[in-house]
């Protein structure tokens, strides 16, 4: 196994943001000695509690909950720029808007976030909160493929280094586009506006009581827009946080690396893909917990797929969150319909035709990564795409 | 290695008397050649009776247990497999439409997952086997589709030429990864000592232990798409599997390859079953 030649990229990332493979976890698994004390194993559970994570946990929860009052806050001031400036006056605005925002920012957790408390402060519709929130995930899966090509620019094979951003890029779009439509058919028809989630009044008096204070100082010493920003900050600030509390995986080879080799049900991958992101909340440090499950870094095709696809929809469960929080019943109708059809277009792949959409989806990475012809105009499509969105 | 041949008045069984011929010749086991009727009928029962004189002629050989049972082909031949201790069950499609025996979940795929030995599926005449294709997962079971393999390959006149398969389905699961051995071939992976090296590496000795010429060979791609391919492009005589083994976790967790396989191949294929004390 060699070292990453930048370390640095392999370990900081923020959540949704540049999340390339932990290879120090797999150094660090590599480095145990053979004869590694079985008392190490056989610890009792209590005292392998890392208090230190328990702790940063608490700290990313609560900086999350400020972030989302703190964009609440500030959002409103921001209709001008927004609807404006910007022009995102319609659903494909606000898809594009979304998509470069992520971008931007390298992230798509805090985009979906502000999206949902534009929502919240009338600078946008319902639909163009729901194209938003889908653009920031669109977008967010472009950090990955981002990551490889900076290390195809520094000299390493094209395939190697693309694959699982282009995957993860090729999966997202071709379920959340067609996911999209039919969640604009359904806000439209309003046929699920009845599925909300009212706060209840001890979440909202608990997070007044733990917030509240805090988000008035700010508020009275900044000026709004500036506080919209300020939460902006916070909600990255503390996903990177809450990635810091994710238990680091030091597998070894011998222990489950055969695991790694199996070929698995799609359905199963698909569920284990959702499981992992239900917990680490981000599609990108879930692909990151799969490397060291296999001492070389690598998965089989036929299981990353699925895994993927599961990754994409409980992504949503820190913008559902954060829609409980906003408390705006809508707002949770709005992400839940996202969860809902993103789930029903997976499903719909994977009962009736999976086989041939997992060729599909491998031709084209491998079109994609075949010259740099191909990958030049790939990136420019990507590129253009979310740029002529907002200028429809 | 002692033998069911199972034949049914149809095409297939030209095929399925080629490869029972080769396989059986040197066999010092006794080997019964079965044909399944639906009903109890004189004629059905003579005529029966007359194609497994036939078939006997064909095997030449004399040593061959003769049997005429009445019922349906899958419950009568997974009775007669668990009951007969056979290490070896060679039979053709089991009905005339190729796309209704071969269709997950039919009564021929009951059969090939169901019985307890090894099942030879012939889908073509083979006047002689020569070109066998073994695909090694890797898995635990390896060794038993590798001594099976040898053991067959023995029992067969003349030379007979096995490609080691191993398909690398794997990717680079970041960015960050230096995946050198996701690209090299078989002769480079050996070289390198690749996991995937290693185990061609210990195919190929204990083939060439059993006096078999072995060529091995690593492609890229998905598993089930990779071998159907080599098995389509390298006009093998015999695609060798592994059988899947749905016990405990495997069956509700693993996927069923050999079944993908088997169902889609357009080539003679032995799925090896291992024997489990489980």
């Amino acid at each position: 196994m060699q070292k990453p030649s930048n370390p640095d990229l392999d370990n900081n990332h923020p959540h949704h943001k540049i999340n390339p493979v932990p290879l120090s976890d797999v150094e660090g698994s590599l480095s145990i000695p053979e004869s590694h004390p079985l008392v190490e194993i056989k610890k009792s559970w209590w005292t392998r509690v890392r208090i230190d994570k328990i702790g940063l946990f608490i700290i990313s929860i609560y900086l999350f909950i400020l972030a989302i009052m703190l964009l609440k806050d500030g959002a409103r001031v921001l209709t001008p720029l927004i609807q404006d400036t910007f022009r995102v006056t319609n659903a494909a605005n606000s898809l594009g808007f979304g998509w470069l925002f992520a971008y931007i920012i390298m992230s798509g957790s805090p985009v979906a976030a502000a999206a949902l408390a534009f929502f919240d402060s009338g600078v946008v519709s319902k639909l163009g909160a729901f194209a938003m929130i889908t653009g920031s995930r669109l977008g967010a899966s472009f950090i990955v493929l981002l990551i490889g090509f900076l290390y195809v620019l520094r000299g390493r094979n094209r395939a190697t280094s693309l694959s699982m951003g282009l995957l993860s890029l090729s999966i997202t779009g071709s379920t959340y586009i067609p996911a999209f439509f039919l969640g604009i058919f359904l806000l439209q028809t309003g046929q699920l506006d009845g599925v909300q989630f009212y706060r209840g009044a001890l979440l909202h008096s608990t997070t007044d009581l733990l917030v509240g204070p805090v988000t008035d100082l700010i508020s009275g010493i900044f000026p709004q827009w500036i506080v919209f920003f300020i939460g902006l900050g916070i909600i990255y600030f503390s996903f990177n946080l809450f990635d810091k509390c994710l238990p680091q995986m030091a597998i070894k080879e011998s222990q489950v690396g055969w695991a790694s080799r199996l070929v698995y049900r799609p359905v199963v991958m698909f569920m284990f893909g959702a499981l992992i992101t239900l917990i680490s909340m981000s599609v990108s440090v879930s692909l990151s917990i799969l490397v060291p499950l296999s001492n070389r870094g690598f998965i089989r095709r036929e299981n990353v797929l699925p895994y993927i696809m599961g990754a994409n929809i409980t992504t949503f469960i820190d913008t559902l969150l954060a829609a409980v929080l906003l408390g705006n019943p809508p707002a949770f109708t709005i992400v839940f319909i996202e969860m809902l059809t993103i789930t029903l277009v997976s499903m719909i792949i994977l009962i009736l035709f999976y086989p041939r959409y997992q060729r599909m989806i491998l031709k084209f990475v491998a079109w994609v990564t075949e010259n740099n012809r191909n990958l030049a105009v790939f990136l420019f499509i990507i590129f253009l795409a979310p740029i002529l969105l907002v200028l429809i | 290695m002692r033998t069911l041949i199972v034949i049914n008045n149809s095409p297939h069984d030209e095929g399925v008397l080629q490869y029972s011929a080769q396989i059986i010749a040197k066999s010092n086991e006794e080997t019964t050649i079965m044909m399944i009727i639906p009903k109890k009928q004189g004629e059905g029962l003579q005529n029966a009776e007359i194609i497994l004189a036939q078939a006997q002629d064909r095997l030449g050989i004399n040593k061959l247990q003769k049997k005429v049972r009445i019922g349906t082909p899958a419950k009568v031949i997974l009775e007669e497999t668990k009951a007969g201790e056979f290490e070896l069950l060679i039979l053709g499609c089991l009905s005339s439409s190729r796309a209704d025996c071969l269709s997950p979940g039919s009564s021929f795929t009951q059969i090939v997952e169901g019985v307890p030995c090894s099942t030879l599926i012939v889908r073509e005449k083979a006047p002689r086997i020569k070109r066998l294709l073994l695909c090694d997962s890797g898995s635990e079971f390896a060794q038993s589709t590798r001594d099976f393999t040898a053991r067959l390959a023995n029992l067969i006149e003349g030379e007979e030429q096995i490609t080691i398969l191993h398909v690398m389905s794997q990717i680079s699961a970041g960015p960050g990864i230096r995946g050198e051995q996701l690209r090299l071939d078989a002769n480079e992976s050996i070289n390198a000592h690749t996991p995937e090296g290693e185990l061609l590496e210990r195919d190929v000795e204990e083939l060439k232990h059993a006096g078999v010429n072995t060529d091995p060979k690593i492609r890229h791609g998905l598993v089930v798409d990779e071998i159907l391919e080599e098995a389509r492009k390298g006009e093998y005589d015999l695609v060798v599997i592994g059988a899947h083994i749905p016990v405990g976790w495997r069956k509700f967790l693993l996927d069923n390859i050999a079944r993908k396989i088997v169902t889609q191949i357009d080539r003679s294929i032995l799925i090896v079953k291992p024997k489990l004390d489980f």
